[in-house]
Protein backbone atom coordinates (compact mmCIF):
# COMPACT_ATOMS: atom_id res chain seq x y z
CA UNK A 1 0.00 0.00 0.00
CA UNK A 2 1.74 3.21 -1.01
CA UNK A 3 1.83 5.80 2.15
CA UNK A 4 0.98 9.75 1.53
CA UNK A 5 3.48 11.89 2.77
CA UNK A 6 2.40 13.66 5.69
CA UNK A 7 3.29 17.36 5.47
CA UNK A 8 4.77 19.21 8.51
CA UNK A 9 4.82 22.72 7.96
CA UNK A 10 6.46 25.28 5.27
CA UNK A 11 10.13 26.65 5.99
CA UNK A 12 10.27 30.32 6.88
CA UNK A 13 13.84 30.22 6.81
CA UNK A 14 17.01 28.35 5.85
CA UNK A 15 20.86 27.94 5.41
CA UNK A 16 23.09 25.04 3.63
CA UNK A 17 23.38 23.14 7.06
CA UNK A 18 19.97 23.82 8.47
CA UNK A 19 16.86 25.19 7.81
CA UNK A 20 13.67 26.52 10.29
CA UNK A 21 9.52 25.60 9.57
CA UNK A 22 6.92 26.81 11.12
CA UNK A 23 3.98 24.77 11.83
CA UNK A 24 0.54 25.66 13.41
CA UNK A 25 0.53 24.39 17.66
CA UNK A 26 -2.74 22.34 16.99
CA UNK A 27 -2.19 20.73 14.28
CA UNK A 28 -2.25 16.70 14.16
CA UNK A 29 0.96 15.78 12.57
CA UNK A 30 3.25 18.06 14.49
CA UNK A 31 6.71 16.23 13.94
CA UNK A 32 8.52 15.19 17.02
CA UNK A 33 11.91 15.89 18.06
CA UNK A 34 14.96 13.99 16.53
CA UNK A 35 12.04 12.92 13.28
CA UNK A 36 13.47 12.82 9.56
CA UNK A 37 12.35 15.49 7.15
CA UNK A 38 12.77 16.65 3.67
CA UNK A 39 12.08 18.96 1.77
CA UNK A 40 11.95 19.08 -2.41
CA UNK A 41 14.71 21.98 -3.19
CA UNK A 42 13.58 21.32 -7.15
CA UNK A 43 12.73 18.43 -9.22
CA UNK A 44 15.87 16.53 -8.87
CA UNK A 45 17.26 17.79 -5.64
CA UNK A 46 15.94 17.55 -1.81
CA UNK A 47 17.40 18.29 1.57
CA UNK A 48 17.09 15.54 4.31
CA UNK A 49 17.20 17.02 7.87
CA UNK A 50 16.68 15.93 11.49
CA UNK A 51 14.56 17.70 14.06
CA UNK A 52 16.64 19.10 16.69
CA UNK A 53 14.04 21.51 18.75
CA UNK A 54 10.51 22.63 18.35
CA UNK A 55 10.31 26.41 19.90
CA UNK A 56 6.80 28.11 20.45
CA UNK A 57 7.21 31.79 20.73
CA UNK A 58 5.28 34.14 22.95
CA UNK A 59 4.67 37.66 22.66
CA UNK A 60 3.12 40.30 24.86
CA UNK A 61 -0.77 39.31 25.39
CA UNK A 62 0.47 35.77 25.50
CA UNK A 63 2.65 36.40 28.50
CA UNK A 64 0.13 38.50 30.25
CA UNK A 65 -2.71 35.80 29.60
CA UNK A 66 -0.84 33.11 31.10
CA UNK A 67 -0.58 34.90 34.81
CA UNK A 68 -4.25 33.91 34.60
CA UNK A 69 -5.21 30.89 36.77
CA UNK A 70 -8.16 30.11 34.47
CA UNK A 71 -8.39 31.15 31.12
CA UNK A 72 -11.90 30.13 29.04
CA UNK A 73 -11.48 27.75 26.74
CA UNK A 74 -12.21 29.90 23.57
CA UNK A 75 -9.27 32.07 24.71
CA UNK A 76 -7.41 29.18 24.41
CA UNK A 77 -8.95 28.53 21.32
CA UNK A 78 -8.20 31.68 19.72
CA UNK A 79 -4.41 32.06 20.80
CA UNK A 80 -4.00 28.60 19.32
CA UNK A 81 -5.90 29.21 16.36
CA UNK A 82 -5.95 32.56 14.91
CA UNK A 83 -3.00 34.72 16.70
CA UNK A 84 -0.10 34.19 13.78
CA UNK A 85 2.07 32.38 16.42
CA UNK A 86 3.87 29.65 14.27
CA UNK A 87 5.66 26.55 16.16
CA UNK A 88 9.18 26.60 14.62
CA UNK A 89 10.54 23.66 13.97
CA UNK A 90 14.36 23.67 14.07
CA UNK A 91 16.32 21.25 11.57
CA UNK A 92 19.50 19.89 10.98
CA UNK A 93 20.52 19.35 7.19
CA UNK A 94 22.33 16.07 7.05
CA UNK A 95 22.22 14.82 3.22
CA UNK A 96 20.13 15.16 0.27
CA UNK A 97 18.29 12.96 -2.58
CA UNK A 98 19.57 13.63 -6.31
CA UNK A 99 17.78 12.49 -8.97
CA UNK A 100 16.74 9.56 -6.81
CA UNK A 101 20.54 8.82 -5.60
CA UNK A 102 20.71 9.51 -1.62
CA UNK A 103 23.61 11.37 -0.38
CA UNK A 104 25.51 12.38 3.12
CA UNK A 105 26.44 15.32 1.44
CA UNK A 106 24.89 18.45 1.77
CA UNK A 107 22.80 19.63 -1.02
CA UNK A 108 24.47 22.55 -2.86
CA UNK A 109 21.32 24.99 -2.53
CA UNK A 110 19.46 25.97 0.49
CA UNK A 111 15.40 25.22 0.54
CA UNK A 112 13.48 28.43 -0.01
CA UNK A 113 11.22 30.27 1.64
CA UNK A 114 7.53 28.41 2.08
CA UNK A 115 8.77 25.54 1.08
CA UNK A 116 6.42 22.15 2.32
CA UNK A 117 8.07 20.13 4.32
CA UNK A 118 7.54 16.75 4.88
CA UNK A 119 8.42 13.78 7.33
CA UNK A 120 9.95 10.80 6.02
CA UNK A 121 7.99 7.34 5.45
CA UNK A 122 9.57 4.40 6.95
CA UNK A 123 10.72 3.40 4.24
CA UNK A 124 12.64 6.90 3.18
CA UNK A 125 14.11 6.60 6.56
CA UNK A 126 15.78 3.19 5.62
CA UNK A 127 17.11 4.30 2.54
CA UNK A 128 18.82 7.36 3.93
CA UNK A 129 20.04 6.22 6.99
CA UNK A 130 21.60 2.37 5.06
CA UNK A 131 22.95 4.94 2.08
CA UNK A 132 26.32 4.71 2.68
CA UNK A 133 28.45 4.61 5.98
CA UNK A 134 26.60 6.46 8.35
CA UNK A 135 28.02 9.60 6.88
CA UNK A 136 25.12 11.69 8.14
CA UNK A 137 26.42 11.26 11.90
CA UNK A 138 29.32 13.91 11.70
CA UNK A 139 26.83 16.57 11.06
CA UNK A 140 25.47 15.93 14.17
CA UNK A 141 28.57 14.87 15.83
CA UNK A 142 30.63 18.26 14.83
CA UNK A 143 27.82 20.46 15.68
CA UNK A 144 28.08 21.92 19.55
CA UNK A 145 25.00 23.63 19.69
CA UNK A 146 22.94 20.70 19.26
CA UNK A 147 21.68 17.99 22.46
CA UNK A 148 23.68 15.40 20.23
CA UNK A 149 23.15 12.74 22.75
CA UNK A 150 19.55 13.20 23.17
CA UNK A 151 19.50 13.86 19.10
CA UNK A 152 20.82 10.88 17.79
CA UNK A 153 18.44 8.53 20.77
CA UNK A 154 15.60 9.61 19.44
CA UNK A 155 17.10 9.30 16.03
CA UNK A 156 18.17 5.70 16.27
CA UNK A 157 15.13 4.42 18.50
CA UNK A 158 12.92 5.53 15.54
CA UNK A 159 15.28 4.38 12.76
CA UNK A 160 15.45 1.32 14.52
CA UNK A 161 11.63 1.06 14.64
CA UNK A 162 11.50 1.67 10.73
CA UNK A 163 14.55 -1.15 9.91
CA UNK A 164 13.19 -3.32 11.91
CA UNK A 165 9.78 -3.24 9.73
CA UNK A 166 11.96 -3.27 6.96
CA UNK A 167 13.74 -6.35 7.80
CA UNK A 168 17.10 -5.48 9.09
CA UNK A 169 17.03 -5.46 12.53
CA UNK A 170 20.70 -5.46 12.51
CA UNK A 171 21.00 -1.61 11.34
CA UNK A 172 20.86 -0.57 14.80
CA UNK A 173 23.92 -2.68 16.35
CA UNK A 174 26.28 -1.62 12.95
CA UNK A 175 25.09 2.45 13.88
CA UNK A 176 26.15 2.02 17.51
CA UNK A 177 29.35 0.65 16.54
CA UNK A 178 29.87 3.71 13.82
CA UNK A 179 29.15 6.17 16.99
CA UNK A 180 32.02 4.20 19.11
CA UNK A 181 34.48 4.24 16.12
CA UNK A 182 33.74 7.91 15.76
CA UNK A 183 33.50 9.30 18.91
CA UNK A 184 36.81 7.26 20.04
CA UNK A 185 39.04 10.11 20.99
CA UNK A 186 35.92 11.99 22.47
CA UNK A 187 35.58 10.26 25.58
CA UNK A 188 33.09 12.50 27.58
CA UNK A 189 31.11 12.60 23.82
CA UNK A 190 30.65 8.94 23.67
CA UNK A 191 29.86 8.43 27.16
CA UNK A 192 27.18 11.59 26.60
CA UNK A 193 25.44 9.35 23.64
CA UNK A 194 26.00 6.43 25.28
CA UNK A 195 24.02 7.65 28.35
CA UNK A 196 21.25 9.06 26.20
CA UNK A 197 20.93 5.46 24.44
CA UNK A 198 21.34 3.63 27.56
CA UNK A 199 17.71 5.21 28.25
CA UNK A 200 16.06 3.77 25.21
CA UNK A 201 13.21 0.78 25.63
CA UNK A 202 15.27 -2.85 24.74
CA UNK A 203 13.70 -4.17 21.68
CA UNK B 1 19.34 67.85 20.50
CA UNK B 2 18.68 65.43 23.49
CA UNK B 3 15.89 66.73 26.29
CA UNK B 4 17.97 69.51 28.30
CA UNK B 5 17.87 66.85 31.79
CA UNK B 6 19.62 69.76 33.74
CA UNK B 7 16.82 71.70 33.39
CA UNK B 8 14.26 69.11 33.92
CA UNK B 9 15.63 68.18 36.76
CA UNK B 10 14.69 71.26 38.54
CA UNK B 11 10.93 71.64 37.26
CA UNK B 12 10.43 67.98 38.10
CA UNK B 13 11.10 68.99 41.48
CA UNK B 14 8.07 71.67 41.26
CA UNK B 15 5.92 69.13 39.07
CA UNK B 16 5.89 66.72 42.22
CA UNK B 17 5.23 69.70 45.07
CA UNK B 18 2.61 70.71 42.36
CA UNK B 19 1.34 67.32 42.37
CA UNK B 20 0.90 66.80 46.08
CA UNK B 21 -0.75 70.26 46.87
CA UNK B 22 -2.97 69.34 44.17
CA UNK B 23 -3.87 65.47 45.72
CA UNK B 24 -4.33 67.18 48.97
CA UNK B 25 -7.49 69.40 47.34
CA UNK B 26 -8.49 66.76 45.15
CA UNK B 27 -9.03 64.19 48.14
CA UNK B 28 -10.71 66.84 50.40
CA UNK B 29 -12.88 67.92 46.83
CA UNK B 30 -13.71 64.20 47.01
CA UNK B 31 -14.41 63.55 50.34
CA UNK B 32 -16.94 66.14 50.17
CA UNK B 33 -18.64 65.19 47.01
CA UNK B 34 -18.78 61.34 48.62
CA UNK B 35 -20.62 62.74 51.41
CA UNK B 36 -22.90 64.69 49.28
CA UNK B 37 -23.08 61.27 46.79
CA UNK B 38 -24.63 58.95 49.95
CA UNK B 39 -26.81 62.07 51.11
CA UNK B 40 -28.61 62.15 47.63
CA UNK B 41 -28.95 58.57 47.39
CA UNK B 42 -32.53 58.93 47.90
CA UNK B 43 -33.32 62.39 46.52
CA UNK B 44 -33.30 60.63 42.58
CA UNK B 45 -36.42 62.78 41.58
CA UNK B 46 -35.64 66.25 42.83
CA UNK B 47 -32.18 65.49 41.25
CA UNK B 48 -33.71 64.52 38.11
CA UNK B 49 -35.86 67.64 38.43
CA UNK B 50 -32.76 69.84 39.11
CA UNK B 51 -30.79 68.32 35.85
CA UNK B 52 -34.24 69.42 33.95
CA UNK B 53 -34.38 72.77 35.06
CA UNK B 54 -30.68 73.36 34.94
CA UNK B 55 -30.47 72.24 31.58
CA UNK B 56 -33.37 74.82 30.40
CA UNK B 57 -31.39 77.81 31.33
CA UNK B 58 -28.03 75.80 30.14
CA UNK B 59 -28.36 74.73 27.04
CA UNK B 60 -24.77 73.56 26.98
CA UNK B 61 -25.05 71.52 30.44
CA UNK B 62 -23.38 68.24 30.76
CA UNK B 63 -23.97 66.18 33.65
CA UNK B 64 -25.28 62.47 34.48
CA UNK B 65 -28.93 61.89 35.18
CA UNK B 66 -29.98 59.79 38.16
CA UNK B 67 -32.37 56.66 36.53
CA UNK B 68 -34.15 54.36 38.72
CA UNK B 69 -31.39 53.12 40.77
CA UNK B 70 -30.09 54.42 44.57
CA UNK B 71 -27.10 56.33 43.28
CA UNK B 72 -25.27 56.01 46.89
CA UNK B 73 -24.91 51.78 46.17
CA UNK B 74 -22.91 49.31 44.63
CA UNK B 75 -24.43 46.80 42.72
CA UNK B 76 -22.92 43.47 42.75
CA UNK B 77 -21.76 40.96 39.98
CA UNK B 78 -24.87 38.87 39.34
CA UNK B 79 -24.28 35.80 40.87
CA UNK B 80 -26.87 33.86 37.73
CA UNK B 81 -25.86 35.14 33.85
CA UNK B 82 -26.30 33.76 30.74
CA UNK B 83 -22.77 33.93 28.59
CA UNK B 84 -24.31 35.92 25.60
CA UNK B 85 -22.33 35.36 21.88
CA UNK B 86 -20.26 38.47 22.35
CA UNK B 87 -18.90 40.71 18.92
CA UNK B 88 -16.59 43.11 19.56
CA UNK B 89 -15.11 45.92 16.43
CA UNK B 90 -12.34 48.34 16.47
CA UNK B 91 -11.37 50.48 13.90
CA UNK B 92 -7.91 52.27 12.57
CA UNK B 93 -7.30 54.24 10.06
CA UNK B 94 -4.86 55.81 8.12
CA UNK B 95 -5.32 59.74 8.23
CA UNK B 96 -4.76 61.63 4.52
CA UNK B 97 -1.13 63.39 4.85
CA UNK B 98 -0.42 66.28 2.23
CA UNK B 99 3.69 65.40 2.87
CA UNK B 100 2.69 61.69 1.45
CA UNK B 101 3.47 60.98 -2.22
CA UNK B 102 -0.09 59.74 -2.41
CA UNK B 103 -2.74 61.57 -0.29
CA UNK B 104 -5.22 58.98 0.56
CA UNK B 105 -6.70 57.42 3.35
CA UNK B 106 -8.37 54.14 4.61
CA UNK B 107 -10.16 52.52 7.45
CA UNK B 108 -9.59 49.24 8.66
CA UNK B 109 -12.49 47.93 10.68
CA UNK B 110 -11.66 44.16 12.00
CA UNK B 111 -14.87 42.68 13.89
CA UNK B 112 -14.09 39.34 16.47
CA UNK B 113 -17.45 36.81 17.69
CA UNK B 114 -16.83 34.81 20.88
CA UNK B 115 -18.79 32.41 22.47
CA UNK B 116 -17.96 32.35 25.94
CA UNK B 117 -17.50 29.00 27.39
CA UNK B 118 -16.91 26.65 23.95
CA UNK B 119 -13.92 25.24 23.00
CA UNK B 120 -14.05 27.09 19.60
CA UNK B 121 -11.71 29.43 17.99
CA UNK B 122 -13.56 32.81 17.50
CA UNK B 123 -14.68 33.93 13.74
CA UNK B 124 -12.72 36.63 12.97
CA UNK B 125 -13.31 39.35 9.85
CA UNK B 126 -12.09 42.84 8.96
CA UNK B 127 -12.69 44.80 5.82
CA UNK B 128 -11.11 48.12 4.55
CA UNK B 129 -12.34 51.36 2.66
CA UNK B 130 -9.35 53.06 0.52
CA UNK B 131 -10.57 57.00 1.00
CA UNK B 132 -9.68 59.73 -1.10
CA UNK B 133 -10.65 63.23 -1.59
CA UNK B 134 -11.09 63.58 -5.76
CA UNK B 135 -15.14 64.39 -5.08
CA UNK B 136 -15.24 68.14 -5.33
CA UNK B 137 -18.65 67.87 -5.78
CA UNK B 138 -19.81 71.05 -2.79
CA UNK B 139 -22.03 68.75 -0.76
CA UNK B 140 -19.22 66.09 -0.06
CA UNK B 141 -17.40 66.98 3.00
CA UNK B 142 -13.20 67.28 2.62
CA UNK B 143 -11.10 64.16 3.78
CA UNK B 144 -9.67 65.27 7.59
CA UNK B 145 -8.82 63.82 10.19
CA UNK B 146 -12.00 63.83 12.01
CA UNK B 147 -14.21 63.17 8.79
CA UNK B 148 -12.12 59.42 8.71
CA UNK B 149 -12.64 59.18 12.50
CA UNK B 150 -16.57 60.12 12.33
CA UNK B 151 -16.62 57.52 9.63
CA UNK B 152 -14.86 54.57 11.28
CA UNK B 153 -17.26 55.12 14.46
CA UNK B 154 -20.00 54.41 11.89
CA UNK B 155 -18.23 51.82 10.39
CA UNK B 156 -17.36 50.04 13.68
CA UNK B 157 -20.81 49.69 14.37
CA UNK B 158 -22.09 49.00 11.23
CA UNK B 159 -20.19 45.95 10.97
CA UNK B 160 -20.86 44.82 14.70
CA UNK B 161 -24.61 45.05 13.15
CA UNK B 162 -24.45 43.28 9.95
CA UNK B 163 -22.24 40.44 12.11
CA UNK B 164 -24.54 40.17 14.99
CA UNK B 165 -27.56 39.67 12.14
CA UNK B 166 -26.13 36.67 11.73
CA UNK B 167 -26.87 35.21 15.21
CA UNK B 168 -29.75 34.56 17.18
CA UNK B 169 -30.51 37.44 19.75
CA UNK B 170 -29.62 38.41 22.23
CA UNK B 171 -26.43 39.04 22.34
CA UNK B 172 -23.82 41.78 22.93
CA UNK B 173 -21.88 44.21 21.03
CA UNK B 174 -19.05 45.82 22.19
CA UNK B 175 -16.58 48.86 21.07
CA UNK B 176 -14.20 50.85 22.37
CA UNK B 177 -15.24 54.65 23.63
CA UNK B 178 -18.14 55.79 24.49
CA UNK B 179 -21.47 55.68 22.28
CA UNK B 180 -21.99 59.17 22.02
CA UNK B 181 -20.75 61.08 18.93
CA UNK B 182 -19.54 63.91 19.05
CA UNK B 183 -16.80 65.85 16.40
CA UNK B 184 -15.55 68.91 16.01
CA UNK B 185 -16.60 69.21 12.05
CA UNK B 186 -17.30 72.09 9.72
CA UNK B 187 -19.75 70.13 7.56
CA UNK B 188 -22.52 70.35 9.70
CA UNK B 189 -25.14 68.76 6.71
CA UNK B 190 -22.50 65.99 6.06
CA UNK B 191 -22.56 65.74 10.33
CA UNK B 192 -25.97 65.56 10.11
CA UNK B 193 -26.48 63.06 7.73
CA UNK B 194 -23.90 60.39 9.62
CA UNK B 195 -25.80 61.44 12.97
CA UNK B 196 -28.98 59.69 11.24
CA UNK B 197 -27.08 56.92 9.70
CA UNK B 198 -25.44 55.82 13.14
CA UNK B 199 -28.93 56.55 14.99
CA UNK B 200 -30.26 54.39 12.30
CA UNK B 201 -27.96 51.79 13.30
CA UNK B 202 -28.48 51.66 17.10
CA UNK B 203 -32.40 51.42 16.15
CA UNK B 204 -31.87 48.87 14.08
CA UNK B 205 -30.14 47.09 17.04
CA UNK B 206 -32.47 47.86 19.46
CA UNK B 207 -35.18 46.35 17.49
CA UNK B 208 -33.09 43.10 17.01
CA UNK B 209 -32.34 43.15 20.87
CA UNK B 210 -29.13 43.45 20.29
CA UNK B 211 -27.02 45.09 23.19
CA UNK B 212 -24.86 48.07 21.78
CA UNK B 213 -22.19 49.05 24.56
CA UNK B 214 -19.36 51.02 24.85
CA UNK B 215 -16.28 51.08 26.86
CA UNK B 216 -14.49 53.41 27.95
CA UNK B 217 -10.85 52.70 29.88
CA UNK B 218 -9.41 55.01 32.33
CA UNK B 219 -12.17 56.95 32.04
CA UNK B 220 -11.60 60.89 33.25
CA UNK B 221 -15.54 61.97 33.03
CA UNK B 222 -17.22 63.97 35.39
CA UNK B 223 -19.93 63.53 34.60
CA UNK B 224 -21.72 62.41 38.03
CA UNK B 225 -19.40 65.37 40.38
CA UNK B 226 -21.32 67.65 37.89
CA UNK B 227 -24.45 66.78 39.08
CA UNK B 228 -23.58 66.61 42.67
CA UNK B 229 -22.37 70.29 42.25
CA UNK B 230 -25.49 71.01 41.12
CA UNK B 231 -27.14 69.08 44.26
CA UNK B 232 -24.60 70.83 46.49
CA UNK B 233 -25.30 74.39 45.29
CA UNK B 234 -29.27 73.52 45.37
CA UNK B 235 -30.38 70.51 47.46
CA UNK B 236 -30.01 70.46 51.22
CA UNK B 237 -27.77 67.27 51.00
CA UNK B 238 -24.39 68.86 52.78
CA UNK B 239 -23.64 70.97 55.51
CA UNK B 240 -20.02 71.60 53.67
CA UNK B 241 -19.89 73.64 51.11
CA UNK B 242 -16.96 73.26 48.72
CA UNK B 243 -14.27 76.10 49.65
CA UNK B 244 -12.94 78.50 47.33
CA UNK B 245 -9.82 76.97 46.87
CA UNK B 246 -11.26 73.16 45.93
CA UNK B 247 -13.96 74.49 43.75
CA UNK B 248 -12.33 74.33 40.97
CA UNK B 249 -10.90 71.18 41.46
CA UNK B 250 -12.27 68.81 38.62
CA UNK B 251 -13.28 65.68 40.48
CA UNK B 252 -13.60 62.46 37.70
CA UNK B 253 -16.24 60.32 38.14
CA UNK B 254 -13.40 57.10 38.34
CA UNK B 255 -12.27 58.99 41.69
CA UNK B 256 -15.45 59.25 43.18
CA UNK B 257 -16.62 56.07 42.53
CA UNK B 258 -13.17 53.71 43.37
CA UNK B 259 -14.37 54.52 47.09
CA UNK B 260 -17.77 53.16 46.36
CA UNK B 261 -17.19 49.96 44.76
CA UNK B 262 -14.62 48.53 46.12
CA UNK B 263 -14.94 44.71 45.53
CA UNK B 264 -14.51 43.64 41.86
CA UNK B 265 -17.45 43.73 40.02
CA UNK B 266 -19.21 46.00 41.62
CA UNK B 267 -21.08 48.52 39.31
CA UNK B 268 -22.55 51.60 40.21
CA UNK B 269 -26.03 52.76 39.44
CA UNK B 270 -27.04 53.31 35.72
CA UNK B 271 -26.66 57.40 34.97
CA UNK B 272 -28.21 59.06 31.68
CA UNK B 273 -26.08 62.07 29.93
CA UNK B 274 -27.28 64.96 29.42
CA UNK B 275 -25.34 67.06 27.46
CA UNK B 276 -25.90 68.86 23.62
CA UNK B 277 -24.82 65.90 21.75
CA UNK B 278 -26.82 62.94 24.07
CA UNK B 279 -29.94 65.50 22.86
CA UNK B 280 -30.16 63.45 19.61
CA UNK B 281 -30.35 60.11 21.54
CA UNK B 282 -34.05 59.79 22.87
CA UNK B 283 -36.29 57.73 24.37
CA UNK B 284 -34.90 53.99 24.04
CA UNK B 285 -31.63 54.86 22.39
CA UNK B 286 -30.76 58.06 25.20
CA UNK B 287 -27.32 56.75 25.86
CA UNK B 288 -27.07 55.62 29.80
CA UNK B 289 -23.94 54.45 31.50
CA UNK B 290 -22.32 52.78 34.52
CA UNK B 291 -18.81 52.66 36.32
CA UNK B 292 -17.26 48.92 36.61
CA UNK B 293 -14.76 48.07 39.10
CA UNK B 294 -12.43 45.39 36.91
CA UNK B 295 -10.06 45.73 39.18
CA UNK B 296 -8.42 43.16 41.76
CA UNK B 297 -9.16 43.13 45.45
CA UNK B 298 -6.66 45.95 46.77
CA UNK B 299 -6.54 47.08 43.12
CA UNK B 300 -9.60 48.68 42.11
CA UNK B 301 -9.57 49.80 38.28
CA UNK B 302 -12.59 51.84 37.25
CA UNK B 303 -14.20 51.52 33.91
CA UNK B 304 -17.13 53.45 32.46
CA UNK B 305 -19.74 51.15 30.13
CA UNK B 306 -21.81 53.07 28.25
CA UNK B 307 -25.44 51.49 26.63
CA UNK B 308 -28.79 52.34 25.37
CA UNK B 309 -32.05 53.45 27.76
CA UNK B 310 -33.73 50.10 26.31
CA UNK B 311 -30.85 47.80 27.51
CA UNK B 312 -31.17 49.51 31.17
CA UNK B 313 -34.47 48.85 31.64
CA UNK B 314 -34.00 44.87 30.77
CA UNK B 315 -32.96 43.68 34.04
CA UNK B 316 -31.89 40.07 32.93
CA UNK B 317 -30.21 41.65 30.01
CA UNK B 318 -28.28 44.10 32.12
CA UNK B 319 -26.72 41.91 34.27
CA UNK B 320 -25.65 40.18 31.32
CA UNK B 321 -23.67 43.01 29.73
CA UNK B 322 -22.55 43.38 33.50
CA UNK B 323 -21.22 40.15 33.83
CA UNK B 324 -19.73 39.63 30.11
CA UNK B 325 -17.76 42.39 30.65
CA UNK B 326 -16.30 41.85 33.94
CA UNK B 327 -15.45 38.07 33.04
CA UNK B 328 -13.82 39.65 29.46
CA UNK B 329 -11.31 41.68 31.57
CA UNK B 330 -10.90 39.30 34.33
CA UNK B 331 -8.85 37.04 31.21
CA UNK B 332 -6.64 39.68 30.69
CA UNK B 333 -5.20 39.36 34.67
CA UNK B 334 -3.36 42.32 36.11
CA UNK B 335 -4.03 44.75 33.77
CA UNK B 336 -7.47 44.05 33.05
CA UNK B 337 -9.45 45.28 29.74
CA UNK B 338 -11.95 43.23 27.28
CA UNK B 339 -9.89 40.56 25.56
CA UNK B 340 -12.28 41.00 23.04
CA UNK B 341 -11.35 44.55 22.80
CA UNK B 342 -7.85 43.64 22.51
CA UNK B 343 -8.22 41.10 19.86
CA UNK B 344 -10.88 43.45 17.62
CA UNK B 345 -7.51 46.10 18.14
CA UNK B 346 -4.95 43.35 17.05
CA UNK B 347 -6.69 42.86 14.07
CA UNK B 348 -7.65 46.21 12.93
CA UNK B 349 -4.17 48.00 13.61
CA UNK B 350 -2.59 49.14 10.54
CA UNK B 351 1.11 49.54 10.53
CA UNK B 352 3.53 52.21 10.03
CA UNK B 353 5.13 49.67 7.26
CA UNK B 354 1.46 48.52 6.40
CA UNK B 355 0.88 52.32 5.19
CA UNK B 356 4.25 52.63 3.25
CA UNK B 357 3.30 48.80 1.49
CA UNK B 358 0.07 50.57 0.41
CA UNK B 359 1.21 54.09 -0.37
CA UNK B 360 3.93 51.86 -3.13
CA UNK B 361 0.89 50.46 -3.97
CA UNK B 362 -1.24 53.20 -4.94
CA UNK B 363 1.97 55.13 -6.66
CA UNK B 364 2.90 51.74 -8.80
CA UNK B 365 -0.87 51.68 -9.65
CA UNK B 366 -1.42 54.96 -10.61
CA UNK B 367 2.24 54.86 -12.75
CA UNK B 368 1.16 52.06 -14.36
CA UNK B 369 -2.04 53.80 -16.02
CA UNK B 370 0.41 56.89 -17.15
CA UNK B 371 -1.36 58.93 -14.57
CA UNK B 372 0.81 61.70 -11.91
CA UNK B 373 2.12 59.85 -9.13
CA UNK B 374 2.86 63.03 -7.15
CA UNK B 375 6.05 63.26 -5.33
CA UNK B 376 6.86 63.25 -1.56
CA UNK B 377 6.92 67.01 -0.02
CA UNK B 378 10.57 68.36 0.24
CA UNK B 379 9.89 68.69 4.22
CA UNK B 380 9.21 64.76 4.45
CA UNK B 381 12.16 63.63 2.24
CA UNK B 382 14.36 65.25 4.72
CA UNK B 383 12.53 63.66 7.59
CA UNK B 384 13.09 60.54 6.03
CA UNK B 385 16.74 61.18 5.36
CA UNK B 386 18.85 58.18 6.99
CA UNK B 387 19.68 60.56 10.78
CA UNK B 388 23.21 60.82 11.95
CA UNK B 389 22.19 59.76 15.62
CA UNK B 390 21.73 61.31 18.62
CA UNK B 391 25.25 59.36 19.80
CA UNK B 392 27.26 58.23 17.03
Amino acid sequence: MTQIPIEVGRLMRASLTGFVAGCRINQPNLPAFGTLVRVPINNRLEAFGLVYNIHVDDDGLVRQLVTNQTLPPEVIADNRDNRNMPVEISIITIGRRESGVFSHLLPGIPPTSLDIIYQCLPLEICEFTSAGRFGYFRHILRNEELPTGELLASHLDQARRAHGACGDPEWYTRAIKELIIRLRDDYPGLMNVMNALSDLPTE
Amino acid sequence: MPINYQQIQAQADQFCNRSMKYHQALNNATDILMDVLMKSGSHLTELHHLVDLKALANKSLRCAIPIQEQISTAYTLPTTFEPLLLIAADGSQINPNRHRQVDFGLINVATICIQPGLDIPPDIESESKLMDDFDQQTDHARLTEDLIALERDILERAALYNRACKYPAPLITISDGPLELFRETSETAWFEKKLAEYKQILGDCRSATILTAGYVDKPQSDLVNRMLRLALEMLPVSNYPLSAEIENIRVSDACLFSGLLTVPGDRSAIFAIQSPWAQHFKDDLQLCFFYLNVGRPQKPGLARVEFPAWCARNPQLLNNLHAAIFRQCEIMGTRPYPYILHRAHELAMVTFDETLQLENLLAGELQARGLDAGVKSNKQSAKDLPGRGRYP
